[in-house]
């Protein structure tokens, strides 16, 4: 597990974040929080407790309503494009991150946003596709691919642009067992590339094991903030299941 | 899904696959116009090549089958109406029912030529993949001033990507629809209300989600498509069908 390192070199610092919605709803309040280099947090909790709306902040899809969020110590809102190729995010739907009508050309998408020559594109996906092994379908549409492949599509949509943060919301939902285990397998391996990952999800028990810090929310505000064995008492009380003692600890 | 029908892209590696799709776009719309107007051994010649580049897709007639069934009715109508409705020499008459030979030989050269012009669009879109036609609309407009051709290649790439999604979700609505019972109203006004709201709340919503991934993974307008440069086999090929026009026209209509 990484040493809590000083808050000024720190990869993402929220400086008490809150968030309230047009309609008057506070979607997060007076978030505190600080994940460096490598760490890979989870952010637990019921539905609607905040989670999607705190990952929002991190690449500037929703900007504060009071309180601020440094990426690398940059305020997000005051360079939107670096802090996107910087912080990547793995949707909850991911059909819905898809924009490609095959799969090669939705991992061309962010490399085609950045700018880069055609020969640098070409290599970056391939060299994408290879690592989330979706080479042989580079000319399926992504509309025929299962939702393990869909992730992993994700996935490699993502490498193509390298962000050193990648976020996955719910990456778990709606899939069958072969499905959370390619999910987990890509997360294994961007971790070992030592990128900083932070997963929000209620189903804890799949990738506890590798986490450093697990973060609970609830009704927008942190509620539990420190390492899984420290955060799993009482964990149903506040909507996440408490995962099999077995599970815990084997690797992480 | 229009993924398993005939009428589709079939990935493959044959000549027209490694045709630049400008040249072949370009040539679509070359082809097909002097077909139009082709006489009948400008047409034989045509229809000669055609099969000659077909030869090497792998594909069987089968799955064109429904398309082809449709298409081949409609030949037949048009053959029999000239056949029937053009002045000259009688070939063959049945009381009111005349053939004429000028009718046969016309119906025969005017569905030489529908044929050609749909065998030229199949094999197009047999050979392109979808992402290519993309990159040659980019690739066509750029040059043109006032085309927005960014937004035009995104507009294009997305309506492929959503369409069969659009087509699913109509489906799966119109599934647990018909298992709550919505056959039991006979009014089909009713019934297309009660489908259009939740496909309509469904697209937007989906077109938001879209919308924030899209800007999650950076898009900008100013996006690098990358266009493959013309190959001297493209130049070659242009060449080629240019020749082949000419030849078909002066052949005489
Ligand atoms: N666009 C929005 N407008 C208004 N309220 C919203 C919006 N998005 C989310 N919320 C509200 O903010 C709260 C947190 O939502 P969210 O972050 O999506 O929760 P989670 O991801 O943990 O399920 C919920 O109460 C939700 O209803
Ligand atoms: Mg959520």
């Amino acid at each position: 597990m990484k040493p809590e390192t000083n808050p000024t070199d720190a990869m993402i610092t929220c400086d008490r974040l809150t968030h309230r919605f047009h309609d008057g709803s506070v979607g997060i309040c007076e978030v505190d929080l600080s994940v460096s280099e490598g760490e890979l947090v989870i952010f637990a909790g019921a539905n609607g407790s905040g989670k999607s709306t705190l990952l929002r902040h991190f690449n500037g899809l929703l900007l504060p309503t009071a309180g601020e969020v440094r990426i690398a110590g940059k305020p997000v809102r005051e360079d939107l494009r670096w802090v996107r190729q910087f912080v990547a995010m793995v949707f909850q739907d991911p059909e819905s991150q898809i924009v490609g009508e095959t799969v090669w050309a939705d991992a061309a998408f962010g490399p085609e946003n950045l700018g880069f020559s055609g020969e640098k594109i070409r290599q970056r996906v391939q060299e994408a596709l290879d690592a989330v092994g979706l080479t042989a379908k580079a000319d399926q549409r992504p509309h025929t691919l299962s939702g393990g492949e869909k992730r992993r599509l994700a996935v490699a949509g993502i490498l193509t642009t390298n962000p050193s943060v990648v976020m996955f919301d719910e990456p778990f939902s709606g899939l069958d067992y072969p499905g959370v285990c390619q999910v987990m397998e890509q997360i294994r391996r961007l971790r070992a590339q030592g990128r900083t990952l932070l997963v929000s999800t209620h189903e804890l028990a799949p990738v506890l094991p590798l986490a450093d810090r697990l973060v609970v929310l609830d009704a927008g505000r942190i509620v539990r903030n420190a390492a899984p064995v420290d955060s799993l008492q009482d964990l149903e009380s506040l909507g996440v299941r408490t995962p099999c003692p077995a599970c815990f600890g084997r690797d992480g | 899904m229009s993924a398993h029908t005939g009428f589709s892209f079939h990935g493959g590696d044959t000549l027209l696959h490694r045709l630049d799709v400008r040249i072949k776009l370009l040539a679509l719309a070359a082809v097909g116009m002097v077909s139009l107007h082709a006489g009948p051994v400008g047409i034989a010649l045509l229809l000669l090549s055609l099969w000659a580049l077909s030869r090497r897709f792998s594909l069987s007639l089968k799955s064109v089958d429904r398309e082809l069934r449709f298409f081949l009715l409609l030949l037949g109508v048009v053959l029999l109406s000239r056949a029937l409705f053009t002045p000259g020499r009688i070939l063959w008459s049945a009381g009111p029912l005349a053939f004429t030979i000028e009718g046969i030989r016309d119906g025969l050269l005017v569905c030489s030529r529908l044929t050609a012009v749909v065998w030229c669009g199949w094999l197009f879109v047999a050979s392109t993949a979808p992402g290519a036609l993309r990159t040659a609309v980019h690739g066509l407009f750029r040059p043109i001033p006032g085309i927005p051709h960014q937004r035009l290649s995104t507009m294009i790439m997305l309506t492929i990507r959503l369409l069969p999604l659009v087509l699913d979700e109509a489906r799966a609505t119109a599934d647990a629809q018909r298992a709550r019972g919505v056959e039991n109203r006979k009014n089909p006004l009713y019934r297309m209300v009660r489908l259009a709201v939740p496909m309509l709340r469904r697209s937007f919503r989906r077109a938001d989600q879209l919308a924030e991934a899209m800007e999650a993974r950076g898009y900008t307008e100013n996006r690098r498509v990358a266009i493959p440069a013309l190959t001297p086999a493209d130049a070659a090929a242009a060449f080629a069908v240019a020749v082949f026009c000419l030849t078909v026209m002066l052949l005489g209509s």
